[in-house]
């Protein structure tokens, strides 16, 4: 089987052909760079650069891959959750692509397709598992099991755990988005410099938003010159102190989930699972708990269409595909 | 030549069928926020009862602005999607060209019909066109202006004006003064058509050619207004 994803639900404009399990071109154009200056992703701008991108993206998917479009079995689509208007390019653009070629058209959920990219390459996890997903707009731990089914044991109650590293950064005056930069910063780093609030809630929710907040104070209650020179002398430290926070809190949720469920198998998807402390723990974590870790490569945790497509292609073999009049579903969960 | 049309820039949402001279099919919704799920289905339903197969398509034409962002990038993309898939050409047309076109025949040489879509605020999108012995030629850029500018912008009219769109009535008091013959037409009698798009389309083919569906994007009119976010410390 053969199926082109598509994936626009933020900032990044993305299209994969997938083939029978294996990825046959994985094309992503990030817009992180235009969005920058901002400190965030301007929604405006998101949605007219998918509109520029999203034709070369596909075509480029589609070279790479070798592929005719005829020869195509169905069109995968992110149609939630995400940005309104960046959702709507790709899917309006996806409907009308399927419809033309007369194949299925099968709206995907981003965050199962993030749950699927443990599948794309090397050992799948064994079945029941337990996922954890965490990204800049997400962080959810499930647990899920031999028929895809998902089962949510916790989420954020307010900012995901990849946000938490974007508004950190700003205040630090590094780039947008924060996580690479702080990661980067913080391998040189004290973790111990500074003890950031951890928050631990109830269940297996999370809880982000504090951790900010209490950056923002011990910055701000000092003058200008003050927190230049600390940020100067001790940013490696300060990237590794709020790093070690946000890691410990999800780590902690994970090994509980273990204990709690006897899980044998875990994983850790979305972005923020690019974070090498994170994978580095979660490794740990897997040796003392004696369970299977999974991460996906890196190009599999960003944001990306090879994903939706074997999300597609799941959803296709249990025999669900999507009415032309799919709509996006910006606060779709899982 | 058989030509796809799709109108999404304002409430809206419109397909046609043009097959050689004619416009064979068409339907349209006139109600917001539903183009998102109902384009695709009405593309089915029209291209079906025009008995015409994605295969026979030569040509997909899309209205491309200034209107609704969101209708706009609905629009663009599944034009690129149908334009890609069929291996047919990729025409943009101008929005308010297509909907100051709708009137042409009803206006005499001279006459300078004003499409004028509401862009919030004090503001409207303008485009003019003007009747000609041949046929109708652009009398004003399309452009977004406050509505107290609209005089300076049209410049002379020798025949008689015509407003169309929801736009209009805030734009009347504006336009109706001495110098000028002015009829205001109500815009849910006069809505924009996707019949009319497909007709420029087609001109806009025989004329220039296609567009490239790859860098094609919706004319917006308006730049983005985003402003760098200020120092958490101050």
């Amino acid at each position: 089987m053969l199926v082109l994803g598509i994936e626009s639900s933020c900032d990044d404009t993305a299209a994969a052909v997938w083939e029978d399990g294996t990825v046959r071109a994985n094309v992503v154009s990030s817009q992180a760079d235009l969005h920058e200056e901002y400190g965030g992703v301007v929604p405006e701008l998101a949605s007219r650069n998918h509109q520029r991108l999203i034709v070369p993206v596909v075509q480029r998917a589609l070279t790479k891959a070798e592929v005719d479009v005829e020869g195509l079995d169905a069109v995968a689509v992110t149609y939630g959750p995400g940005l309104p208007g960046s959702l709507l390019v790709g899917l309006s653009f996806a409907k009308a692509f399927a419809r033309g070629l007369d194949v299925p058209l099968i709206g995907v959920n981003h965050l199962e397709g993030h749950v699927c990219s443990v599948d794309l390459e090397g050992p799948r996890p064994g079945r029941p598992f337990l996922c954890l997903v965490v990204s800049g707009g997400h962080t959810e731990l499930v647990r899920v099991d031999e028929n895809a089914q998902h089962e949510v044991l916790g989420r954020t109650r307010d900012d995901a755990a990849g946000e938490a590293f974007d508004k950190v950064a700003q205040l630090f005056g590094l780039g947008y988005p924060g996580g690479p930069d702080i990661d980067r910063h913080a391998e040189t780093g004290d973790p111990a410099f500074h003890d950031f609030p951890r928050s631990r809630l109830d269940g297996f929710d999370f809880s982000f938003s504090g951790l900010k907040t209490s950056v923002l104070y011990y910055l701000r209650d000092r003058s200008a010159a003050e927190r230049k020179r600390l940020l100067a002398d001790h940013l490696d430290d300060l990237c590794a102190a709020v790093q070690a926070a946000v890691v410990d809190v999800l780590v902690d949720a994970m090994r509980r989930a273990v204990e709690e469920t006897g899980g044998e198998h875990v994983a850790v998807v979305g972005g923020v699972a690019a974070n090498s402390s994170l994978r580095r723990r979660m490794g740990a974590l897997g040796r003392e708990a004696g369970v299977d870790v999974s991460v996906p490569a890196l190009t599999y945790c960003m944001d990306n269409a090879a994903m939706i497509a074997q999300a597609g292609a799941r959803r296709l073999a249990a025999g669900h595909t999507s009415p032309a009049a799919l709509d996006v579903h910006p606060n779709l969960q899982l | 030549m058989t030509l796809l049309a799709l109108e999404t820039a304002t409430a809206t949402c419109g397909v046609a069928v043009l097959n050689d001279d004619a416009v064979v099919a068409e339907a349209h919704l006139h109600r917001p926020r539903v183009h998102a799920e109902r384009l695709t289905p009405l593309i089915e339903d029209v291209l079906g009862h025009a008995d015409v197969s994605t295969e026979a398509l030569n040509a997909v034409a899309v209205s491309m602005g200034p209107g609704s962002y969101t209708g706009l990038r609905i629009g663009t993309s599944t034009a690129k999607g149908w334009a890609l898939s069929a291996d047919a050409a990729f025409v943009g047309v101008p929005t308010l060209e297509a909907y100051a076109a709708r009137v042409g025949p009803m206006a005499a040489p001279e006459d300078v019909v004003c499409a004028l879509l509401d862009a919030r605020r004090d503001e409207v999108y303008a485009g003019a066109l003007r009747r000609t012995t041949e046929g109708l030629a652009e009398h004003a850029p399309t452009t977004a202006l406050p509505v107290e500018t609209l005089p300076d912008w049209l410049g002379t009219v020798d025949g008689q004006l015509w407003l169309v769109g929801d736009g209009a009535p805030k734009s009347r008091d504006a336009l109706a003064d001495d110098a000028f013959s002015c009829v205001t037409l109500p815009a849910d009698a006069v809505s924009p058509s996707a019949g009319w798009v497909a007709r420029r389309g087609r001109q806009r083919l025989e004329a220039h050619g296609p567009d490239d569906a790859a860098t094609a994007e919706p004319l917006y009119v308006k730049d983005v207004h985003a402003t760098p976010a200020p120092s958490p410390f101050d």
